[in-house]
């Protein structure tokens, strides 16, 4: 009978069992739990290489918008007319000299069940290829704010600060360029906003506009507008 | 013999995720902020004596049309143009009225001066002063609709506001839609007789 090894004399020969090639890195990997966890993320990124890893998804073609269609994008259901420029569109603009006033005709309604604000307004519809974009009193437009318009009544030129619902506006968004020559067509772009929980106010808001429909429209000159014989304005 | 390392760091990662799972039910059982924080609501008919923190407020009258005029502009609406004159006298600092907010009947549709206006200035406590509020909405919302007004401009919490019942009716909203004449806004004016 074999000992245990306690006893003196001779001990026997037996072959040594051979570790499997697996056994020292699943020690290794056991070790640390953490590193169970790296492997997986590991594995989860070869499996989803074949599909594109991480590699940036191509964009969805933007539904086009035709003039006169009502396009949705949260808050606000849109619909734009013609686009044209002109030095004064009209009574309540003061005359440009050495540019032009690019007007966009439409109208516009909130969905929404509160007023939303000219900021939210003013995301919603941006042009995309205007050169030489300039404010309100002909400084050039930062690039935080390029595309966005200013929004005003098209029936009275009154300018738009907040809209409440259910109310469909007639709207021209007008936008101020430096540009001698300006293109034949102009391209905007319509955004959507995501009704959310801001996580710095903590206040549900109309965050995180993206382009949910382009609309593509020939630009024309309109002739400036002249006040008539004994008209101050 | 020592208990191996992950088996602790294990019992850790348990009782992180029970105080989070605790923290989450004790926060789902305290009032939201939004309540905890609501204006307190004063309400009131056209005509009543609010009393407010900041002062009083008396809505005097009340006005409808398609189209307002402003001493400089007018103003087209697709809807109607409402006009609330009120008197408001500040109690202990100077102020007005700066918060105005039209609701429908249900109370889930609002609307803010947007692009008509609030013509109050502010005036020492204890002197009047009566002011204006244009406001356009829908025509159908018009009817049973209040009209909010308070000190604040936006921030509303923790304050009070006058929930003033406009006493809008159908026949009212249907003769300010047939009218062909137009809403002058008054100016304001400080040191009205209140009646």
């Amino acid at each position: 009978m074999w000992g245990r090894g306690t006893g003196s004399g001779p001990q026997p020969r037996y072959a040594k069992p051979r570790p499997s090639p697996w056994s020292q890195p699943v020690q290794w990997l056991l070790k640390e739990p953490v590193r169970v966890g790296y492997l997986l993320a590991a594995l989860a990124l070869a499996l989803s290489w074949p599909f594109g890893g991480w590699r940036s998804a191509a964009p969805e073609a933007l539904p086009v918008g035709e003039p006169g269609t009502v396009l949705s994008a949260a808050p606000y259901e849109l619909s734009v007319e013609r686009v044209f420029h002109s030095e004064r569109p009209g009574s309540g603009f003061l005359e440009m000299e050495d540019g032009s006033y690019v007007v966009l005709l439409g109208t516009l309604r909130s969905t929404h069940t509160e007023p939303t604000s000219i900021s939210i307004m003013r995301e919603a519809i941006q042009v995309d290829d205007l050169p030489r974009q300039l404010d309100g009193i002909g400084r050039p437009v930062s690039q935080v704010f390029a595309g966005r318009p200013e929004i005003y009544s098209a029936e009275d030129q009154t300018p738009m600060t907040s809209i409440g619902p259910d109310l469909e506006h007639p709207v021209a968004w007008v936008w101020r360029t430096g540009a001698r020559e300006l293109p034949d067509t102009l391209h905007f772009t319509i955004h959507a906003h995501t009704w959310r929980e801001s996580s710095l106010e903590f206040d549900m808001q109309w965050l995180d506009p993206a382009p949910a429909a382009t609309v593509e429209l020939p630009l024309t000159y309109q002739e400036p507008w002249r006040p008539e014989e004994g008209d101050q304005r | 013999m020592r208990a191996p390392d992950w088996s602790a760091k294990l019992g850790v990662g348990v009782l992180v995720i029970a105080a989070l799972g605790i923290g989450r039910l004790v926060g789902d059982e305290l009032p939201d902020v939004s309540d905890s924080s609501a204006p307190f609501l004063r309400h009131a008919a056209v005509a009543e004596e609010v009393e407010l923190r900041a002062g009083t407020v008396r809505v005097s009258s009340v006005e409808m049309a398609p189209l307002a005029m402003s001493s400089t502009e007018g103003y087209l609406t697709p809807g109607l143009w409402l006009l609330v004159t009120f008197d408001y006298t500040p109690r202990e600092q100077p102020g007005t009225i700066r918060h105005t907010r039209l609701h429908d009947a249900e109370g889930t549709r609002s609307w803010d001066q947007g692009r008509g206006r609030i013509t109050c200035t502010p005036t020492p406590p204890g002197l009047p002063s009566r002011c204006a509020a244009l406001i356009e909405a829908p025509a159908e919302a018009l009817v049973g609709s209040t009209l909010q007004l308070g000190a604040n401009l936006w921030d509303i919490r923790y304050d009070d506001l006058a929930v003033i019942d406009l006493g809008i009716t159908e026949q009212d909203v249907t003769a300010a839609q047939e009218r062909e004449d137009w809403i002058e806004v008054p100016r304001p004016t400080v040191g009205v007789r209140r009646g």
